[in-house]
This record gives structure tokens, C-alpha cells and sequence, in this order.
């Protein structure tokens, strides 16, 4: 009865811990109407680096999506052109499908690029990371909503 | 009491019929992403240059291993001082059309053409198999895929082989990896599109081994699988694994009918 009662607790415990261990690692985030109307960071968004983010390997836009007045011969167009997406959404809304596209389309081939838990096999170099930090995803979206027509 | 228990077995056996009927319906042809019309090989998706490297003989690098292949096949290897060729030739259990069968199931188990060609090493000439991916099984397997070229891929799924069809066709759409993608969500839905630079082929391993221009080597079909796992950011498995085993065969049957067209010639 006595080790019943400890396992109990020593279970509840573990549970616990390990639930707001998987709170801690990224910075909690609510989604309203669509969107995430609170930027991540307090800190605001540098629009140049972010451009170097969506433009380098780092953020890999370019493998799927072209993006204007860039003249890198090799754009993929799995995704939508970024041309005037700046027109089309707020940042509020920008921040929702970076941060968690699946919100969006739950068979997106867009990667969420803040999001560690629910994923399967990751690479060992890159388990509990998000593929973006938190800052270079406010840095990419104030550079996205500069792309105006 | 005994109808009681009557009635439960025959539940049982009922909805375990069921089972097997919903087993054997998960390959009808209807399922597959391709009708044979729409099947197109790898290299219908590559550029003109790369698919004209391919096609010349003198210039396909892939050739260097088929020749280094056919080679070794005459050479007398292991303790018994016996060649591949002493037991296969033209009167003589021949290889001919041997590749567009594998993998298949040898004593229980999946394995496919490199794996198979280690078994012989061991067992018929009693010599040390070569390592996985290693340069002279890779050049065995291209020599003996290359002389099948042209003979349709034709794989079989039936009996023992069923359960690792089950197992490759869950992988192939089983999300993976920091990008969080499945084999499906490219070469299903997105044939012909650009990922960068490359146009997304089906996804089909007809002209494997392969030779990457990138690596400036022959590359097998576990390589290509740990690198298409490598860009999802996935933990590769492997090679030689029996579920990259089981993908193999789940995507070789999707391409049953493809002609072979080892070594492929790919950027
Ligand atoms: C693996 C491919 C892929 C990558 C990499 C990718 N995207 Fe996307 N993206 C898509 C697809 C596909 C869509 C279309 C909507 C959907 O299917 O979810 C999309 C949609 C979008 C949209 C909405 C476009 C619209 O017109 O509705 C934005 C904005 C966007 N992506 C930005 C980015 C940015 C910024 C990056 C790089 C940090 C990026 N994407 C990387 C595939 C990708
Ligand atoms: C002493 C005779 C002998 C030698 C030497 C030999 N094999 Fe075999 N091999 C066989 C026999 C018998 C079979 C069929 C039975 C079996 O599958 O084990 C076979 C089967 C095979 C198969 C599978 C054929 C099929 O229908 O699936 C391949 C591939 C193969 N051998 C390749 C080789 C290669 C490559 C070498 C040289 C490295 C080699 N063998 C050397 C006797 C030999
Ligand atoms: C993000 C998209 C993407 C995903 C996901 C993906 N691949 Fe690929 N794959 C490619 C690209 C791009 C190529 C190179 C161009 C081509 O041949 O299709 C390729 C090539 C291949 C090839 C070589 C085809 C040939 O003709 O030489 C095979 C086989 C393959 N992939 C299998 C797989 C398997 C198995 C998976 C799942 C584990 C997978 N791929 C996941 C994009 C992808």
C-alpha cells in the first residue's frame, strides 16, 4: 500500500517535471483568429536580417517559394511567390504561418519553423531545436511584410 | 455457456477474415499514385545534359563500375578459387533479369541485390563478404543490374514479402524529421515541381545503383534513401536496414512495369 502510494507521487512527479520542461524550451504563444498577434521576443524585428535568415540555407525559403528582385537563378515554386505577400497579410498573421503552419493545413510541406515537440526521427544534431529562433522569426516576418507590390 | 463461447470464436474468426481481406485490398493497383501510363522514370524529370550523360555509354561515369563489375565477376575470389562466372553464365543459372526481382525474400527474410551477393561470396565461394557500400559490391551490383537493362522492374509482394510491403508503404508516408516530412509528400504530390534547382522525379529506383554527380560516386538505393532522410533532417537509418529494405520494396513496387535503366546518370 506504503509503495503504491510512493509510486503514485514519484510518477506524478515525473509527469510534472517533464511538462514544464517541454513548456521551457520555447517561448509559449497564443493563436487567435488565424493569427499570433504577439511578437515573441521584445525586441523588434531587424527587416536586413531577416532577409539574410530567408535568403541563406538557414531559413531555405528559396527552395520552395521565389521571392522578388532576388536574382538567384535557382528559386523552387513548391510554395506560393512571396511578390506582395507584404499586401496580402498582417504580421500577425505572417507570424502564425512560420511559427505553426499545420494550424493553417495540417498537410503542409511548409516546415513549422519554431516547433520541437510531435516530431518524428530527428536528426540528433537537431532534436529540441527549432529550425528558426525566436528572433530571427520576427526578423524574417518584418522583412516579409516590406514586400509590398 | 458453449453457444456462448461458439459465438465468440466465430466473432473472431469473422473479424479476422476481415483483416485479411482488408490486407490483401491494400495493394490493389487501383492504390497505387501512378497508373501504369503516368509511371515516368527518374530520368523523364532530370535535365537534358544529365539525361544525355546518361544515355552515351563512353560518357556515363556509372559504366566505370559496371566494367570494374564485370571484371571482378570473372576473377576467382575467396578460398574456394572459384569466379561468379564459374557458376553463372549464359547455360548456367544466369544472372539475365535477376535485378528487376530484388529485394526479395531469401530464408524468411527481405534482402536485396548487394545483400544477396554477399550470401554467395559466404556461402559459395567462401569468401569475406564486402562491406555495404563499398566499391566492389557496388560494382557487382551494376554490373548485374546492367545486364537486365531494359527488362521491366517486377517485384514481388505476395506471400512472406507482404508484411514488409506493409512496413515500406507506412514509412513512405510516415512524417520524419525536423522538417516534419514524408517520402509522399514529394514524389506523390509534388512530381514536376522545382525544390531549388531540382525538379522532384516519382521517386522511382529503376535506374539504381545511381551515379551523383555531386559525390562523383555510384550511390545504392539505401545511400539515396539516407539522403532524401539527410535533407528532412531526419535520423537516417542504416544501410542494409531491414526498413529501408522494406521501403525499397514498397517503392520498387510502385514502379513494377519501369524499365531498368542502371546506372542512372543524376546531379
Ligand atoms: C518545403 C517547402 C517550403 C519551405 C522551405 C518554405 N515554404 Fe512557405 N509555403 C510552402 C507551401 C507549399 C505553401 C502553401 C501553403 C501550404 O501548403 O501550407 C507556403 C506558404 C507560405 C506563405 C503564405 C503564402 C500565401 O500566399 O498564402 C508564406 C508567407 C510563406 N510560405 C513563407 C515562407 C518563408 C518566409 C519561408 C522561409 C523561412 C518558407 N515559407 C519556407 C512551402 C515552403
Ligand atoms: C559455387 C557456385 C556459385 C558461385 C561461385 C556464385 N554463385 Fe551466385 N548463386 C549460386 C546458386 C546455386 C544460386 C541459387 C541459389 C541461391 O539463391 O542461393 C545463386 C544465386 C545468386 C544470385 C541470386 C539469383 C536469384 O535468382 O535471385 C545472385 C545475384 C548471385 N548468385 C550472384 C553471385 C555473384 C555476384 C557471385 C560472385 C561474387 C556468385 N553469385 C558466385 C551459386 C554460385
Ligand atoms: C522535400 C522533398 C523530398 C522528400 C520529402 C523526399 N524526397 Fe526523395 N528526392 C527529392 C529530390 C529533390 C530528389 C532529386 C530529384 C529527383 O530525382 O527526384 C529526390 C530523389 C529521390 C530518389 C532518386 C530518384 C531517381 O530517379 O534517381 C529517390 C529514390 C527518392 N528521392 C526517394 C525518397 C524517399 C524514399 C523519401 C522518403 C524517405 C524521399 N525521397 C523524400 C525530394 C524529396
Amino acid at each position: 500500500m506504503c509503495l503504491r502510494t510512493l509510486i503514485i507521487i514519484i510518477t506524478n512527479i515525473y509527469f510534472l517535471v517533464s511538462y514544464v520542461n517541454a513548456n521551457d524550451d520555447l517561448i509559449s504563444y497564443d493563436i487567435i483568429d488565424y493569427s499570433i498577434p504577439y511578437s515573441l521576443t521584445n525586441r523588434e524585428g531587424d527587416i536586413k536580417n531577416g532577409r539574410e535568415v530567408a535568403l541563406s540555407r538557414q531559413g531555405n525559403c528559396l527552395a520552395c517559394h521565389k521571392v522578388p528582385m532576388h536574382d538567384d537563378m535557382f528559386q523552387g515554386n513548391i510554395g506560393p511567390s512571396l511578390a506582395g505577400i507584404g499586401n496580402r497579410y498582417t504580421i500577425a498573421e505572417l507570424r502564425l504561418r512560420l511559427v505553426n503552419p499545420y494550424v493553417l493545413n495540417p498537410d503542409s510541406v511548409m516546415p513549422a519553423f519554431y516547433k520541437v515537440r510531435g516530431l518524428k526521427r530527428v536528426d540528433k544534431k537537431y532534436t529540441e531545436k527549432s529550425i528558426l529562433s525566436a528572433q530571427d522569426i520576427e526578423d524574417v516576418i518584418s522583412w516579409l511584410a516590406t514586400l509590398k507590390d | 455457456m458453449s453457444y456462448l463461447i461458439k459465438f465468440f470464436f466465430a466473432l473472431i474468426l469473422f473479424s479476422s477474415l476481415d483483416l485479411v481481406a482488408e490486407e490483401k485490398s491494400n495493394y490493389k493497383n487501383s492504390e497505387k499514385p501512378y497508373k501504369k501510363s503516368e509511371l515516368k522514370s527518374g530520368s523523364y524529370f532530370s535535365r537534358e545534359e544529365t539525361r544525355a550523360i546518361e544515355l552515351d555509354e563512353f560518357e556515363n561515369p556509372g559504366m566505370i563500375w559496371v566494367e570494374r563489375g564485370s571484371e571482378l565477376f570473372n576473377t576467382h575470389i575467396g578460398n574456394n578459387n572459384i569466379a561468379c562466372s564459374n557458376c553463372h553464365n549464359k547455360n548456367n543459372n544466369s544472372l539475365i533479369g535477376v535485378a528487376t526481382t530484388y529485394p526479395k525474400i531469401y530464408k524468411n527474410k527481405l534482402i536485396n541485390l548487394e545483400q544477396k551477393i554477399n550470401i554467395c561470396l559466404d556461402n559459395n565461394m567462401n569468401a569475406e563478404p564486402y562491406l555495404l557500400e563499398s566499391n566492389n559490391l557496388l560494382s557487382l551490383s551494376s554490373f548485374i543490374t546492367y545486364i537486365s537493362r531494359g527488362l521491366p522492374m517486377s517485384v514481388s509482394i505476395e506471400a512472406e514479402a507482404q508484411k514488409y510491403f506493409n512496413r515500406g508503404k507506412e514509412i513512405y508516408f510516415e512524417r520524419v524529421g525536423q522538417m516534419n516530412l514524408a517520402c509522399n509528400q514529394c514524389h506523390d504530390n509534388l512530381a514536376g515541381n522545382y525544390l531549388r534547382a531540382e525538379k522532384i522525379s516519382q521517386g522511382h529506383i529503376n535506374g539504381f545503383p545511381s551515379y551523383l554527380m555531386r559525390w562523383e560516386n555510384i550511390a545504392s538505393v539505401h545511400r539515396r534513401f539516407q539522403f532524401c532522410n539527410n535533407q528532412a533532417r531526419a535520423e537516417p537509418l542504416k544501410i542494409g536496414h531491414d526498413d529501408y529494405n522494406a521501403l525499397q520494396l514498397y517503392i520498387a513496387w510502385r514502379g513494377n512495369g519501369l524499365l531498368l535503366e542502371s546506372p542512372s546518370v543524376r546531379r
